[in-house]
């Protein structure tokens, strides 16, 4: 039982606003862990050939494409993690015709291959090392983002949906005997 | 099977306890609203191509499969004396479950070292003969990494962790009953992994609510799908503040159903705990291997000393 496209995009909008409405805790770190990682899920909508999007309208009096760009000019976590803007910037996006039609895709990356590094070659989401500058987790997946792959979550053109659970990552090969 | 000392035994059984913590993980979810996307910029160190997969291929059953891997270079650290290819002979490699995907749009960063393959010195046939004639765990002779351009994209691993816990809100919600766990690929021992993991299994399916938590066994290990981090990966969900650290909490448990936002990761729940019932059947394994090799050798002896004396 394979879902459709437009069911799908149907589901993946409850999915998006249930994100934004009940966001997971975040984890502090365990005594003897100093590093924190965020990873990045972005999601885009590929148009139907049926059903191409309009050409970006000249009229910035739309309404329509107002609410669905309409973004701080600025990265603000506070902004970002709203989730009434959310829900209503993802509403807008829903609505519009290209993107009922459209089919959802994630952006994977695959590392460049690097000896002695545990990752190497491994296919993977845009992410790394939360850096002392970062205002918070989401900022540092959106700093590594647009480091390794050149795309800016930060802007206008990008919602900050919310998040997955978090989780301690640990290398473990421990007693046989 | 193959004999194999004693000594080589004890080694392999006299692993020291290292739990190395990494790092906490955060996975953020981003929509981008514009239809059209601006070429992405590749960073040459840290990527080599970037890949935009559709929904429906993640979420398609046909397009799940296992990833092989060897793990004896992990193992081999923590070992005194004990060569990576003793290692690789006995317990094989470690089988996990990925996902293929199938990119709709995909770049290569074409500045990378390895894009176009290196000149290598050219080699007489008579040497690459020999090389490929010896068994692969003496070489660690690797098939073609996965992702090479060419090759299927494999997603396994903690990313494929990260994916399924996103996978699993979608319909048919599905993502972690269709789990198996991580094995190895020799029979005898994948099969005490099995028998002594089966109480855990089953508490863990309850646990989460499951209905059906498939495991591999000998026959399907090829065909189900086992959703799975391996030894190097092991996510623990750290509890939440007012819980001790490591504990798994039963509230807010409610996978793929109405959440309140506040259960831990599928993934990590079903693998918490695992990996030390597979170190025990590790052992287990390796012991039974060689008291039937003895049994065998006992047998053989007497039955020739007959013949002959």
């Amino acid at each position: 039982m394979s879902l459709s496209s437009s069911q799908l995009i149907s589901h993946l909008h409850s999915v998006f606003l249930e994100l934004a409405n009940t966001p997971y805790p975040d984890i502090p770190n365990p005594p003897t862990v100093n590093r924190r990682a965020s990873v990045a899920l972005v999601i885009r909508i590929q148009p139907d050939h049926a059903h191409w999007p309009p050409p970006q309208p000249t009229n910035l009096q739309d309404s329509s494409w107002q609410d669905v760009r309409q973004s701080s000019s600025s990265f603000s976590s506070s902004s970002a993690s709203d989730p009434a803007a959310v829900r209503a910037r993802v509403a807008a996006f829903f609505a519009q015709d290209w993107v009922r039609h459209g089919d959802p895709e994630v952006l994977f990356i695959k590392r460049a291959a690097r000896p002695g590094d545990r990752w190497t070659s491994h296919v993977a989401l845009p992410g790394g090392r939360r850096d002392p500058g970062d205002a918070d987790d989401r900022a540092a997946a959106v700093r590594e983002c647009a480091e390794e792959v050149g795309l800016d979550l930060s802007g206008r053109n990008a919602v900050a949906v919310g998040n997955l659970p978090q989780r301690v990552v640990t290398t473990s090969w421990g007693k046989v005997a | 099977m193959g004999f194999f000392s004693i000594s080589g035994c004890r080694c392999v059984c006299a692993c020291v306890d290292h739990i190395f913590r990494l790092m906490v993980l955060c996975p953020y979810v981003f929509l981008l609203v514009e239809p059209n996307v601006p070429p992405l910029n590749l960073q040459p160190t840290e990527v080599a191509s970037a890949h935009w997969v559709s929904l429906r291929a993640l979420l398609s059953p046909r397009q799940r499969t296992v990833e092989y891997q060897d793990v004896s270079n992990r193992l081999a650290k923590q070992e005194v004396g004990v060569k990576r290819w003793f290692l690789r002979m006995m317990l094989g490699r470690m089988l996990f479950a990925a996902i293929r995907l199938i990119p709709s749009e995909s770049k290569y960063c074409s500045t990378i070292a390895d894009f176009v393959p290196q000149e290598t010195p050219a080699r007489s046939r008579l040497h690459t003969v020999w090389s490929r004639s010896l068994p692969w765990w003496f070489t660690g002779r690797k098939s073609a990494p996965s992702s090479a351009p060419g090759k299927p994209l494999l997603l396994w691993g903690l990313t494929l962790g990260v994916a399924a816990d996103f996978l699993e809100l979608l319909p048919p919600h599905n993502a972690l009953e269709l789990w198996t766990y991580p094995t190895f690929t020799p029979w005898d021992v994948r099969l005490t992994c099995w028998a002594m993991s089966y109480p855990f299994r089953t508490a863990k399916a309850r646990e989460l609510g499951l209905s059906n938590l498939k495991s591999t066994t000998l026959g399907d290990a090829v065909n189900s799908w086992s959703v799975s981090t391996p030894p190097h990966e092991v996510t623990h969900w750290a509890a939440a503040p007012e819980e001790k650290p490591g504990e798994v909490g039963r509230g807010g448990l409610g996978i793929g159903s109405v959440r309140n936002g506040s259960r831990p990761s599928g993934v990590s729940v079903l693998i918490d705990g695992y990996y030390e019932i597979v170190r025990r059947a590790v052992k287990v394994a390796l012991v039974a291997r060689l008291s039937t090799a003895l049994v065998l050798s006992v047998y053989l002896w007497r039955r020739l000393r007959g013949r002959y004396i």
